[in-house]
């Protein structure tokens, strides 16, 4: 190769086999780095214990460092950083969990810190904020977050998540309900998220009733939701279900095969099987599941918050449910709860649309992915460039 | 005795005690030949290094009070002297600070933003008796003196005794003559001209634009939440970073800046 390699690079953040949608997203990242060469290593918040391993891909041998105490792997991008000589971490996590002295060890040892970060609230949570002073470059996820942080005296850059279109695309919808277990006749919603927290972040309750007000005017119809991170106190999704009357129309995930077990594959399969996704989270620094369901050409329902509207287009790809109420959480800012009337004809709209003129809808969600949000048009035109400016300027050819 | 040689009107006086600080000073001093080029039949740019500095007797105990202590030496030979921190770049005509009738000319130390930082940051405000933290309370950073009397108290203030007191030293001082002595102060960022002179953006250089090569700070910047400037544009004049004795203040300007005002200030302090 002729291209000149000699940047290190630590990425900090969930080990890429995890599924989660950071993972996801380094995993994509990492691999292409890998190919073009670089010398590339994984600070791991989750994933690995108790050793580092040299984990071997196609792509080329990715060096990973297990947490150690910190339990977001703070000291872990440090020390790995140090043994692997990196010269730059980029660490892709909500930016509060550092500690900021984790940062500036990583100065100490001539390292350089860029945060690839999720900006999920209006204002900024004040957490996110603090580490940023000592970031050596920052990179947001969505336009709604570079222009939180510039309101906020931060210039950054902005780079879309993205996905591997080639992986995800359109597969026959029939055989896609199939193999998920989904009767084929049933107009199918899916939501795949987290529920951590009640009330929940992903707005299972306002989902669940905007769902009953659509399946009591669409009977033949069905909602999946699969929850791959759960934690005690999460919503009782099942019981609220049960509360509404419409548990016979839903459909889990199982929860072990969920949280562990599934693949990229099952996404697909989801994904392919879903006839619309529902997204209408009430925080969102991205919104990966919204971008992965259009890939494979299924509509999503958002809330109009955050980052969430900018990945569809409104009335082609997508719709926009508003937001009722605005609650201020213990972290300083706000969640955007969306009206579940609202969501609910958006659910509408879409249904409409989907049943009057699938192919339309298939090829425009299609069509902004590859262009908007394809990994490999993202890695070659924003983040190769970026990796060889900072090699230009912390180590200049001889 | 009435001194028989006529004062020189004007000194800027810069201080580059130490590597780090030498090296922002000549970044700030090239800012400043560049956005007043005629500063130098104007004024002396008198620098103060560490050869200068042990050459007049300065000792570990004058490094905290540096401004007063340069400025009364400098106060014998000149009718006015402008004491700028070498943190700072210069970014527009600063001769406006002179002009006028004042014993002492000073800047605000804080906006809304800064406050709320220095909560985060330390658990209290920056401030000293009951002189408020952000409407009122001035850095040290920007001073312009044109009183002895007023320099002269100053250094009274500075004993050791009291650095155990007051955390903010110097400026503390500065701050308790602005307001409680008997002194003409000018406050430079409350002017008509509506020029801002250093801290009073901090944390809002983000939404700083250029416009006929002035730069600008258009009202409202900032959030819905915390806007400001909230009566008119101001021209920043001064940047000055802050902080304390920290490397590397001049090294993260593109996180700051937006690109073309970015690449402006490159080239100002590009000696």
């Amino acid at each position: 190769m002729d291209k000149r390699r000699d940047l290190k690079i630590i990425f900090h953040g969930d080990g890429i086999w995890t599924q989660s949608g950071y993972a996801v997203e380094l995993d994509f990242l990492i691999r292409r780095f890998l190919l073009e060469g670089f010398q590339v290593a994984q600070a791991a918040k989750a994933g690995l214990h108790g050793h580092w391993i040299d984990y071997r891909m196609d792509e080329g041998t990715l060096r990973m460092y297990p947490m150690v105490d910190d339990p977001h792997g703070a000291d872990t991008m440090f020390y790995g950083a140090r043994n692997f000589g990196a010269n730059v971490c980029i660490s892709m996590i909500d930016q509060w969990v550092i500690p900021p002295q984790w940062i500036q060890n990583l100065h100490q040892i001539g390292c350089k810190f860029i945060p690839y970060m999720p900006v999920d609230s209006n204002p900024p949570a004040p957490g996110i904020l603090r580490n940023l002073p000592l970031a050596d470059k920052i990179i947001t996820f969505s336009k709604f977050g570079q222009n939180q942080l510039k309101k906020h005296g931060f210039i950054s850059e902005m780079i879309y998540e993205g996905v591997d279109v080639n992986k995800l695309k359109p597969k026959d919808k029939l055989e896609a309900k199939q193999k998920a277990g989904f009767p084929p006749h049933l107009f199918m919603w899916g939501m795949i998220a987290a529920n951590k927290e009640n009330p929940p972040r992903k707005s299972f309750q306002e989902a669940l009733e905007a769902f009953k007000m659509f399946s009591d005017v669409h009977p033949e119809s069905g909602l999946f939701i699969g929850t791959q991170q759960i934690s005690p106190g999460s919503f009782p999704i099942r019981e609220y279900a049960q509360h509404l009357g419409i548990l016979d129309k839903m459909f889990f995930g199982d929860q072990l095969f969920m949280s562990i077990l599934a693949t990229r594959e099952d996404i697909e399969i989801w994904m392919n099987a879903f006839d619309g996704l529902l997204h209408p989270s009430q925080t969102e620094g991205f919104g990966l599941t919204i971008v992965e369901a259009q890939a494979c050409g299924t509509p999503a329902v958002v809330t109009n918050a955050h980052s969430m509207p900018e990945l569809i287009i409104e009335g082609k790809t997508g719709e926009i449910a508003q937001v009722a109420n605005r609650k201020w959480t213990s972290a300083l800012s706000f969640w955007e709860t969306p009206e579940p009337k609202s969501i609910w004809w958006a659910m509408e709209k879409i249904y409409r649309r989907v049943k009057e003129k699938p192919n339309e809808v298939l090829i425009d969600c299609r069509n902004n992915v590859v262009e908007n949000f394809n990994i490999d048009t993202i890695f070659r035109e924003r983040w190769l460039p970026l990796a060889e400016q900072i090699q230009d300027e912390m180590l200049p050819a001889s | 005795m009435e001194k028989l040689v006529k004062k020189k009107p004007l000194a800027i006086l810069v201080t580059g005690i130490g590597p780090i600080y030498l090296d922002y000073s000549k970044k700030m001093i090239a800012s400043l030949l560049k956005t007043n080029p005629k500063i130098e039949t104007k004024a002396d740019i008198v620098l103060m290094t560490d050869k200068e500095f042990n050459e007049m007797g300065g000792t570990s105990a004058e490094m905290a009070y540096m401004t007063p202590w340069f400025a009364k030496k400098l106060l014998q030979d000149y009718e006015c002297v402008v004491r700028i921190d070498s943190d700072a770049i210069i970014t527009g005509d600063i001769s406006s600070c002179w002009e006028g009738d004042f014993d002492v000319a000073v800047v605000q130390n804080a906006n809304s933003r800064e406050i709320q930082s220095q909560i985060q940051t330390m658990n209290r405000v920056v401030s000293v008796w009951d002189i408020k933290a952000l409407e009122e309370y001035v850095n040290c950073g920007f001073v312009v003196m044109k009183s002895e009397e007023f320099v002269d108290h100053w250094l009274k203030l500075c004993t050791p005794e009291r650095r155990q007191v007051y955390q903010f030293y110097e400026q503390d001082f500065l701050n308790i003559l602005c307001y409680y002595g008997n002194y003409k102060v000018k406050f430079l960022d409350k002017q008509p001209n509506n020029k801002w002179w250093g801290l009073v953006a901090k944390g809002y250089y983000s939404e700083a634009i250029l416009k006929d090569k002035k730069l600008i700070l258009p009202k409202n910047s900032g959030s819905e939440h915390d806007p400001w400037p909230t009566d008119n544009d101001k021209e920043i004049v001064c940047i000055h970073f802050a902080g304390g004795n920290q490397p590397g203040k001049f090294d993260r300007l593109d996180n700051m800046f937006q690109p073309d005002v970015l690449k402006y200030l490159k080239f100002l302090i590009n000696s």
